[in-house]
């Protein structure tokens, strides 16, 4: 059974001769313990794709189906109470809050969701990911790889229904982007996550376990 | 070093930079235009006071010329006229006198005058111009009033003219005229030149050498110098330099040499000050310091590219100067409106000028100066950043602006953004604590012993000259005791001769007064040295006197007199036995902390008479040699009174016209008219109505003052307790006023800093939205970092108000007679729940107008 379904999305900008198709008749589908990666270049409308399947933007025309629930019609923060549950996300600029400790971050969507956290599923996330000794400080003090991991434990952290990961290695060097790739792909497979990362690096998308590649906002391959 | 020319560049990077945050800059015009017309309403409201102050001092002085000389012949006038440091000179003639029967109780002099000379002496026409022709004249509406003709040019009015020589009666035509003030010593009527030479020709014969004191046809002439220091000693070297007669008659305009203003009014202006220009340093800063993030980095990438200090300076002022350019002129107009509402209220309170009160001085250099205070502080806070940003290295500066940005929330914002809070409702609280220990009943009390009260208009006006302390005749007191529900009327008779003792009496007021350190206290607080002391204390026992008023009260009013001491030790005296004639009341010497007797009840004193009967002329000779001639009543009986007892008199009975000593007898009025003659007149009039026909009186009152006799005045308990309710308004209103722009400031301040924290966030609460953080939960986390600053005001605003309501409030209150001071907060308990509220709601729109972007564009936004 698909954990994520997608259909005919359309995502099109402005009207008449300024209209811009980001997203023209995309259709796909993910299995549950998949890790999927979708290709593109710049302006493919590859982060477009990932915003309409995490539920950030509404599509034009066209469905979302996550976990058995259409999404493409909720509105505000039904939406984002949508997402703190099924959807984690990874963004390219780790998108931690600066102002609070490196765990508070990792539990802030259980929390948001009034919910306690599972302590032990918790620990071993973090444990998985190497960052035990750094949950008490601020976002800032730690390196650009290790702001990562702290992203990753936080899109695990709520067991979601699937991880969406925007370039997640974008902002990292080489060695710093197997490191986290390799950390993603395994805790996916330990757990038993659903991911689908967008990336624009031929060699990246190779670790998914299918790719798919967009082009002009409709997928080629 | 060659000068580069970069002024183009600099203008457009300083114009584009504000253009590419244009709110930021539409804030701080609307911050400098309240900060500059919180100081531009201080100033023009100040300087016009002041103004006034000294113009009411002018009137009083007669003039507003620094000098002026006396009783000239022509040759003499051309002596002076030409001085060289003289700034301005003007004469007039003296024609004569008014004559006519209306004017008998307004003292009218008739000159032909430079329209110079009369514009000093603030009787130039404001309608109308000064005469031509022989038939020409200008009077005041004062004394066209008391003609009853009417107060327009080309009025036919006929004039009796006592020139020393002559009665010329004649019809006139009114060519001006101008407003007189009533409580001027004299109202002057201005002929033509052709008249004047016609009637009072131009005397050839120097004062000195005349016959008689004959003043018609001499010339007054008055000057100004450069400027007003050191009149006396400038009028001094004139005579010499001019070689006029040493012996001229001169006067020194003394209102130039009164100190204007009270130091405690400065003291409270220049609090005004410092506090408006706190609460405007406040939010200007607050504004340049919650955007110092992309200040420093604007800054930092210029310098990278090259950019010097010097050019980021001149970027900087550029800046402030269109910010001021814009913000300052619009705060002054504002500032000089909000003014021309304030001043007649503020005017109001203050004894200054009769004619036109409250009248706006727009004085250039208070504006002058209230604009610079405005511009220094815009530019003090605008070169926060720069220096800041001067400190590091361009690379340094991005990693600078990001660790802020991280850290969070800089904790001087938050303290910046409590003060102004709190400024506005301490100002608000503290004037509310003011205005409510205003309390009337006790001090009105004081005030009002009767229904009414019926006097000359010059009793009570401090700017008087002369009181007229007889206009209420037998007559006028029939008159109105028997007007309809007159319940009694009680008269005040005054007799301001002072006091004569001899003897044991003598001794014992030397023993308890004269040789008090009281009294010498007293001299001192007045501003006599220890030696003027010494001389006048061996004055003061040679001559066995003491200055003092006999006065005379019917029942009314002897019964509102305080018993402080009597002859049986009972604490009331029995009317019966003091209108018996054997008796006199006597009060006690006052300082500001003590009263001390001058003699005890029991002791025999006596008083002189002043019946007119026994005036009589004596000659003597003068130090100059010369035989002058001056009434003496040294020969009028002396009748022996016993102190029936030692009391206080109430304010409203008083004669409010104090010497140092006020060795006051009071005596029953039918002993008072039996010693001084039955013709004296009472200085005023006490009267008890029934409460339904007090209205009637009142109207009758009215009629009779305002139509009938425009000389006498009346006080009604209504009209008192008015008067002393409108000093309340006035700090009311100035309270309100202040504390409202204030609160605006402050307002503005948080709301700026909370909107712009919102906007700097932006891209976290979008990242905050995105990981499942509903608009619901981004509001209430605002809210609740808003409460932080809520709770802080309060904390703040509380304690400092109270601390100050305990000690400055407390001080000030309890220094003023009408006040009483009270805790409170009340202000705070009202002011706080709307504050809360709009602390509460302003971060709910701010969010709401940022939410109307979606998610994915804020994140987009790095």
């Amino acid at each position: 059974m698909s954990i994520l379904v997608a259909e005919h999305l359309k995502k099109y900008y402005g009207a008449d001769e300024t209209l811009v198709k980001a997203l023209d008749d995309v259709s796909l589908k993910v299995e549950r313990g998949e890790f999927v990666s979708i290709i593109g270049t710049s302006g493919s409308g590859k982060s477009t794709l990932l915003h309409m399947l995490g539920g950030l933007d509404n599509p034009t025309e066209g469905k979302v189906i996550v976990d058995d629930k259409d999404i493409s019609g909720l509105k505000g923060d039904e939406l984002c109470i949508f997402r703190r549950r099924k959807i984690g996300f990874i963004f390219q600029s780790f998108n931690l809050v600066p102002s609070i400790s490196v765990y508070d971050n990792i539990v802030l969507p259980i929390r948001l969701d009034g919910k306690k956290e599972d302590k032990e599923y918790i620990d071993n996330v973090i444990e998985t990911l190497g960052i035990s000794s750094k949950l008490k400080v601020l976002p800032s003090k730690l390196s650009g790889g290790q702001q990562q991991r702290v992203a990753i434990a936080r899109a695990l952290a709520s067991k979601p229904a699937i991880i969406l990961a925007d370039e997640p290695t974008g902002n990292l060097d080489t060695k710093t982007s197997q490191d986290v790739l390799g950390l993603l792909k395994t805790t996916g497979d330990k757990f038993n996550q659903t991911i689908v990362m967008i990336t624009h690096n031929d060699e990246i998308a190779q670790m998914a376990d299918r790719t798919i590649r967009i082009e002009d906002g409709r997928i080629v391959q | 070093m060659k000068n580069v020319d970069n002024k183009k560049v600099i203008d457009t990077i300083a114009m584009s930079g504000i253009r590419a945050r244009i709110s930021k800059y539409i804030v701080l015009v609307l911050a400098v235009v309240l900060t500059s017309l919180l100081f531009s309403s201080l100033f023009t409201v100040g300087g016009s006071m002041v103004n006034e102050i000294q113009e009411g001092s002018m009137r009083q002085a007669g003039g507003s010329c620094h000098a002026g000389f006396k009783y000239l012949t022509e040759s003499e006038y051309d002596q002076v006229k030409d001085d060289p440091k003289l700034k301005s000179v003007s004469y007039r003639i003296m024609v004569g006198m008014l004559e006519n029967e209306e004017l008998k109780k307004i003292h009218t002099e008739c000159y032909f005058a430079e329209y110079e000379n009369a514009k000093c002496g603030f009787s130039a026409p404001t309608e109308g111009r000064m005469p031509e022709a022989e038939d020409e004249v200008v009077l005041s509406n004062v004394v066209l009033d008391a003609l009853k003709v009417p107060c327009e040019v080309g009025s036919k009015v006929t004039l009796d003219i006592d020139t020393e020589n002559d009665l010329v009666e004649k019809e006139f035509t009114l060519c001006g005229y101008y407003e007189g003030d009533p409580v001027s010593p004299a109202q002057m009527a201005y002929f033509s030149k052709t008249f004047q030479e016609k009637y009072a020709p131009a005397k050839t014969v120097p004062l000195p050498d005349s016959e008689t004191f004959d003043y018609v046809g001499r010339y007054s002439v008055d000057f100004n110098f450069s400027n007003s220091i050191n009149i006396e000693g400038k009028v001094q070297a004139l005579i010499a330099r001019t070689g006029i007669r040493e012996n001229v008659d001169y006067g020194v305009n003394w209102a130039y040499g009164a100190s204007s203003l009270d130091p405690s009014i400065i003291a409270i202006c220049l609090a005004l000050c410092a506090v408006f220009m706190f609460a405007g340093y406040l939010i200007i800063f607050n504004i340049f310091d919650i955007n110092i993030i992309s200040d420093i980095q604007e800054f930092g990438l210029l310098k990278t590219i090259g950019t010097t200090e010097k050019q980021l300076k001149k970027i900087v002022m550029k800046r402030a100067n269109i910010i001021s350019f814009i913000g300052i002129p619009v705060g002054m107009a504002l500032g000089v409106l909000v003014a021309v509402v304030l001043l007649p209220v503020i005017s109001g309170q203050f004894v200054t000028v009769s004619v036109g009160k409250g009248q706006l001085h727009v004085n250039i250099w208070m504006l002058l100066v209230a604009a610079a205070f405005s511009y220094f502080t815009v530019v003090i806070s605008a070169m926060k950043p720069c220096r800041k940003a001067s400190k590091v290295s361009p690379v340094e500066t991005v990693k600078y602006t990001e660790k802020t940005d991280r850290n969070g929330k800089p904790k001087k914002k938050l303290v910046t953004v409590i003060l102004s809070l709190s400024l506005a409702l301490v100002v608000l609280n503290s004037v509310y604590g003011f205005v409510s220990g205003f309390s009337m009943d006790g001090y009105v009390e004081n005030l009002i012993i009767a229904d009414f009260s019926v006097q000359d208009i010059s009793v009570d006006n401090p700017g008087a000259m002369m009181r007229e302390t007889k206009a209420i005749d037998a007559s006028l007191i029939e008159k109105l005791s028997d007007l309809d529900g007159v319940d009694e009327v009680g008269a005040i008779y005054i007799n301001e001769r002072g006091q004569e003792f001899s003897g044991e009496n003598w001794a014992e007021i030397e023993k308890n007064i004269l040789n008090s350190d009281q009294l010498r206290e007293k001299y001192l607080s007045y501003g006599y040295s220890e030696e003027d002391i010494k001389n006048i204390n061996d004055y003061t026992r040679k001559s066995g006197t003491l200055g003092g008023k006999t006065y005379g009260v019917g029942k009314l009013a002897f019964d509102k007199l305080k018993v402080i001491e009597t002859i049986d030790g009972k604490d009331s005296i029995d009317w019966d036995v003091f209108n018996s004639g054997n008796y006199v009341l006597m009060t006690r010497f006052m300082t500001d902390k003590d009263e001390l007797d001058f003699l005890k009840p029991g002791a025999r004193v006596q008083i002189r008479s002043y019946d007119p009967q026994y005036e009589e002329a004596v000659t003597a000779v003068g130090e100059d040699g010369k035989e002058f001639e001056y009434y003496s009543f040294e020969n009028a009986p002396l009748k022996e009174y016993e102190i029936y007892g030692i009391v206080e008199i109430p304010l409203a009975m008083e004669l409010r016209a104090y010497g140092i000593f006020e060795c006051n007898y009071i005596l029953p009025e039918k002993e008072f008219l039996a010693l001084n003659g039955s013709d004296w007149g009472a200085m005023r009039l006490l009267m008890n109505v029934e409460d339904s026909k007090e209205e009637a009186v009142n109207e009758w009152l009215k009629n009779y003052t305002t139509e009938v006799d425009t000389n006498m005045d009346y006080d009604s308990k209504e009209s008192i307790v008015a008067e002393y309710s409108s000093f309340g308004d006035m700090i009311r209103i100035v309270g309100i006023v202040i504390a409202g722009i204030l609160g605006l400031i402050g307002l503005m301040n948080f709301a700026n800093t909370m909107i712009t924290s919102i906007i700097v966030r932006s891209r976290e609460l979008a990242m905050l939205e995105a990981v499942g953080m509903t608009g619901k939960q981004q509001k209430t986390g605002l809210m609740k970092e808003a409460m932080v600053y809520f709770a802080w005001t309060i904390l703040c605003s509380v304690s400092v108000s109270a601390l100050i309501s305990v000690t400055l409030i407390r001080m000030l209150v309890n220094a003023i007679p009408m006040f009483n001071w009270n805790f409170t907060l009340v202000p705070l308990a009202v002011c706080l729940p709307f504050i809360a509220v709009l602390i509460v709601v302003i971060p709910v729109i701010a969010h709401d107008r940022l939410c109307k972007k979606s998610v994915v564009e804020r994140l987009r936004v790095e």
